[in-house]
């Protein structure tokens, strides 16, 4: 027959101390160095995460400041791109009067030695018809050779005078 | 027969019978504290292979009680380990000449299965407070409070009857092979045991804490 004694009490007090005397020499330094273990991995984890966040700051930086980088190249080629045209339109713009100014300063000239060569024609003209007239006077041409001789006269000093304008002209 | 049941007493300790299980629970503490001391002694930040043993151990009760009961693992650690240690090294103490196992004497068991029905309220008072504690003996009706004191005391008797009954069973078994053929036969048996003996701890352990999270946990009637 199963007898229950005084002994369950002692058992009791066993067990109980038992429970204490694990929990000083077992439980505790194995939770402890559990806990102490966990704590390192957090933390190295929460390093490593800093150091992510940390990576992925300078990221942004750099990125942001490529980013102004390229705004400012952007903004400097755009700028060059101005002043070169503006630059460009001033050498146009000063060879394009350099240019009217030789041309005017040309046809003046050549107006000018056009107006000597036409006074020079006129007084050879003069010249040449006093001596036809001597010549006619001379002769006592009839009226038909002395008016085919001015044609004559005239085509020829025609055909000079045009050959000495573009002459000019070509100069 | 008697002394099967109920063993042998030694001698007397302020009118307190020392049976032969009392001696073999001393020695199993004593094994359990010295074990531990020596293993914790020198408890290293990479662990050895035993302190491995001794961590996996504790990380695997921890695990036990926060599957059942969630963010009470610490709470209940050294009574459930305590017990899953201590039965199971208990139960094993047949094997050494001389010992016998304290679990087959019905006063171990039952010691053991108190403590549990006092642990019991207790963490659940100084969880859930005395008035929503004794508030689930009479939920979710009143009728039902014999029952539930009912099922405290039954539960209390099977946890300490099912250990008992196991481990003396075993006992008996290996005693009668040992009579009838004393060389071979009982070593199958008694590789059994080992067996028997841990699946006894596990069950006891785990409906302790069975029973520690039903009483931690609020009620939601």
């Amino acid at each position: 027959m199963i007898r229950i004694d005084r002994s369950i009490i002692l058992q009791i007090i066993n067990f109980v101390a038992l429970v204490l005397l694990l929990f000083r020499f077992l439980f505790k330094p194995v939770v402890r160095a559990l806990d102490q273990r966990s704590q390192f991995i957090r933390g190295e984890l929460q390093k490593i995460e800093d150091e992510k966040k940390n990576l992925e700051a300078t990221k942004r930086a750099l990125e942001e400041e490529a980013a102004r980088a390229k705004e400012k190249y952007l903004e400097i080629m755009d700028q060059a791109k101005l002043e070169a045209s503006r630059i460009k339109e001033g050498i146009i713009r000063e060879a394009y009067e350099e240019g009217e100014k030789i041309k005017n300063e040309y046809r003046r000239k050549a107006r000018k030695e056009m107006e000597e060569l036409l006074s020079g024609l006129r007084e050879d003209i003069v010249e040449l018809t006093e001596e036809v007239v001597k010549k006619f006077l001379a002769t006592q041409i009839t009226p038909e050779v002395q008016t085919r001789l001015i044609d004559v006269f005239l085509e020829e000093a025609l055909r000079e005078l045009k050959a000495q304008v573009e002459a000019i002209h070509e100069r | 027969m008697e002394e099967i049941f109920n063993p042998q007493v030694l001698f007397y300790l302020f009118t307190i019978p020392i049976t032969k299980t009392i001696i073999s629970t001393w020695v199993v503490m004593a094994f359990l504290v010295l074990f531990s001391f020596v293993l914790t002694r020198k408890m290293t930040f990479i662990p050895g292979r035993l302190q491995n043993v001794l961590e996996l151990f504790v990380e695997a009760i921890i695990n036990l009680i926060e599957g059942m009961s969630p963010g009470n693992g610490r709470k209940f650690l050294p009574l459930v380990g305590t017990l899953a240690l201590f039965i199971g090294t208990a139960n094993l103490a047949h094997l050494v000449p001389g010992l016998k196992a304290p679990t087959s004497d019905f006063n171990t068991a039952f010691a053991l299965a108190l403590v549990v029905f006092f642990a019991v309220p207790f963490y659940g008072i100084t969880t859930q407070g005395p008035k929503q504690y004794f508030k689930e003996y009479i939920s979710p009706s009143p009728i039902l409070l014999p029952f539930h004191i009912i099922s405290e005391i039954t539960r209390t008797f099977s946890l300490a009857l099912r250990l008992f009954g196991n481990i003396l069973g075993e006992e008996i078994i290996i005693g009668i092979l040992f009579l009838l053929a004393p060389l071979f036969v009982p070593v199958p048996m008694m590789l059994f045991s080992i067996f028997t003996a841990i699946i006894q701890a596990y069950i006891f352990t785990i409906l302790t804490v069975v029973y520690l999270s039903s009483a931690v946990e609020v009620s939601k009637h």
